[in-house]
This record gives structure tokens, C-alpha cells and sequence, in this order.
């Protein structure tokens, strides 16, 4: 959500919300693992996923040479590059691999949502709104954006469902209503994932949907696409969302000083959060026992 | 007021309980209340208490009382 254009729906969070990687050609986006067991985690998704992991070449890094980037995976990014200037010099065409299709649909589930990739039937009115509020997008350092529905459609189709993932929250006491969205990417060289989430229905602000939800996708990514570490760069002064990973167990590894600027002009400082599996084993188990992670539907 | 005092006062208020009922290793893990818009209320009432705005490292640092009397020692002796 750092860059102005096109402006992304997922790249920011708001008062939870993470970063966007500030070198990716799009704006807006987060990424970030989660794990398995616990109930917060959707056994039957967790199956699917797991077959379609088995069904590719390892869920391993693939020697991208820069992570993962949905849009040139799209475009067959894989094996362009150096690849594609040698068959040039060369003088012989050479074949470009067959896209890889995109994964099946991810679906977790926690005590009180559902958080499952985006299908153009979950795009609505209330959802492209969110991208046009000052106050939503501002919580993401970004400004509002003019996205159409079209736009939005275009945006879900870009990821993948193997390195990419858009999944929305969908509150199961109030009738599966998508109130918020995570964007997610991993960077398979690294193998790392960066997560970005945004409440977008601001009756959920303060009410730990992310503590929740994101516990889950930690499960996921950690245990389920196996990556090794889970990062998230709010700004500084994104007060909440700060507070959202320290409550997970994420470490301050560092500030970065007037690292971004903000939709007023002002370069603000922004912090780096990294999470690796036995952080998060520990940090889940503290959680758990001090009840702050729901393992019960709210009343 | 020494600085366990006051940090014991500040977040006893931006978590809105008794100062009496907070446990000395509270943190943003163990209490309940100890939610996202406590912690801005913490924040907010330590850079009014402190005088000025924290310094984003220490912003980042707060996670428990102890980090709170951290803080306050700190920009005491500053």
C-alpha cells in the first residue's frame, strides 16, 4: 500500500495492519505464515493444501531470483529474466514453461471467523469502499484510491494461491460478512512471508479480530506452506497494529528511520517485525494459556 | 512518585483497572484488557506524562509493565 498506484486493496492494514514491502511493484500488500494445529486451524483446508503442496515441486524455494512477485509469476516470471536474455543472445527461441495454475482456494477458521481466499463474488460495495477511506488506507500509510469493482476483480486474479494469497475475514456471527482482508506474499528464494492485513468494517477496530485471525494464518504459513520466517513493517506510529505483533510474539529487529513517506508528505519512521516458527510456538502457547486467543465462539 | 509508581498508575488507567489488580509481569500477552486501543491509550498518556513524543525505539519496545518503568527511568535520566 506504499506505492500510489494501482492502488491495491490489500497492501495496508489500518489500525491492524501490516506493511507492504516497499520494493514490490504494487501497493498494498502484506504477507505472513501461519501454522497447523490448534483449533484454529481449518482441518479440511489444512488437508487441501496439503495435497496441493504435495502435488508441486516441494512448496521449496524455486531460485527466483527476487521472491515472489504474483504479477510476474502471472506473466510467466518464472524462467524469464537471465533465462529469457540467454535464448535471445542464443539465437534459438526457447520455450517458455507453462504457467504453473494457481493453487485451490485456502480456508482456516477460528473460534469466531472464517479467513479464506477472495473470490470475485466477495467483492462488494463495502469492500471497495474500504480502499476509498482516508481513515482505512491513512492506517496503511497510503491514500485513498479511486478502485471499480472491474479493478478489484483484476487485483483477486492475481494471486496464486501458492506464494500469493488474498483471503478475507468473514465473521461467522454476523452471517459470513467479509470485514477486513489479508494480502499475503512469500518470497521463495528466502522463503519468507510478509503479511498485511486491514479491518475494514471499523465496528471490528479493537476487538482483537486480528489477534485472532492472524494466529491462524500463522498456523498456516508456518506449519502448512512451511516457510521459515514471517516478517511485517508497520509504521512506527500505527500505534495498533504495533501492538498486534508484539502480542503474537513478533521482535522489534530494528527501525528504519524516515523510512517512508506518509499520504500527507511527511517521512515517518517505520519498524521491522520478524517472527520465526519457535517464537511463534512459544508465543501461540502463552497465548493459549492466558486466554487471549478465543477458542470459543463469542456469545 | 518514583518511576514503578507511575508506570503501575499509567497503564493501570489505560487498561482501566485497579492499579492494584495489575500483576507485576503484565504484559500484552497475559491480561485481557491489555488490548490494541489500551495500548494506544498507554502510549498516548506515557508521551503526555513524559512530556513529548517517545523516540520510535522505545515506542516499539513497550510490551509489558516492566518495559513501561523501563521507559520512564529512561526518560527521566535523559
Amino acid at each position: 500500500m506504499n506505492e500510489p498506484k494501482p492502488p491495491a486493496p490489500g497492501a495496508a492494514n489500518r489500525p491492524h495492519r501490516d506493511r507492504p514491502d516497499p520494493n514490490r511493484p504494487t501497493p498494498n500488500d502484506p504477507a505472513r505464515p501461519a501454522g497447523a494445529g490448534g483449533p484454529l486451524r481449518n482441518q479440511a483446508g489444512v488437508g487441501q493444501l496439503r495435497q496441493r503442496q504435495s502435488a508441486q515441486p516441494g512448496g521449496r524455494p524455486q531460485g527466483q531470483g527476487q521472491g515472489m512477485r504474483p504479477q510476474g509469476q502471472r506473466a510467466g516470471g518464472q524462467g524469464q529474466g537471465a533465462g529469457g536474455q540467454r535464448a535471445q543472445g542464443g539465437g534459438q527461441p526457447r520455450k517458455q514453461p507453462a504457467r504453473r495454475p494457481p493453487g485451490p482456494p485456502i480456508r482456516l477458521e477460528t473460534a469466531n471467523y472464517v479467513v479464506r481466499s477472495i473470490e470475485h463474488g466477495d467483492v462488494n460495495e463495502d469492500y471497495r469502499d474500504w480502499t476509498h477511506d482516508q481513515e482505512i488506507m491513512a492506517g496503511v500509510n497510503s491514500a485513498p484510491t479511486q478502485m471499480t469493482i472491474e479493478d478489484m476483480h483484476k487485483y483477486v486474479d492475481r494471486f496464486d494461491n501458492r506464494n500469493s494469497f488474498h483471503f478475507g475475514i468473514f465473521d461467522k456471527n454476523a452471517g459470513n460478512r467479509m470485514i477486513g482482508f489479508y494480502v499475503i506474499y512469500r518470497d521463495r528464494r528466502h522463503n519468507l512471508a510478509q503479511t498485511n492485513v486491514v479491518i475494514g468494517d471499523k465496528n471490528y477496530w479493537g476487538k482483537a479480530v486480528v489477534l485472532e485471525t492472524r494466529s491462524a494464518v500463522l498456523d498456516f504459513l508456518f506449519d502448512v506452506v512451511k516457510v521459515g520466517k514471517i516478517w511485517g513493517n508497520p509504521m512506527v506510529r500505527n500505534i495498533r497494529s504495533v501492538f498486534n505483533y508484539k502480542a503474537q510474539g513478533f521482535v522489534a529487529e530494528g527501525v528504519l528511520r524516515r523510512h517512508r513517506v506518509d499520504p500527507d508528505g511527511k517521512r515517518v519512521d517505520q519498524v521491522m517485525f520478524g517472527l520465526l516458527p519457535e517464537d511463534w510456538e512459544r508465543q501461540r502457547k502463552i497465548l493459549a494459556e492466558t486466554g487471549k486467543l478465543p477458542q470459543e465462539p463469542k456469545k | 512518585m518514583n518511576p514503578a509508581d507511575r508506570a503501575r498508575k499509567l497503564l493501570a488507567e489505560a487498561l482501566e483497572v485497579d492499579p492494584a489488580q495489575l500483576p507485576a509481569d503484565a504484559s500484552v500477552t497475559t491480561m485481557q484488557e491489555w488490548d490494541s486501543l489500551a495500548h494506544l491509550r498507554l502510549i498516548e498518556a506515557m508521551e503526555r506524562e513524559l512530556s513529548g513524543e517517545l523516540p520510535p525505539e522505545m515506542v516499539v519496545s513497550i510490551g509489558s509493565l516492566d518495559d513501561v518503568v523501563r521507559v520512564i527511568s529512561e526518560r527521566a535520566l535523559a
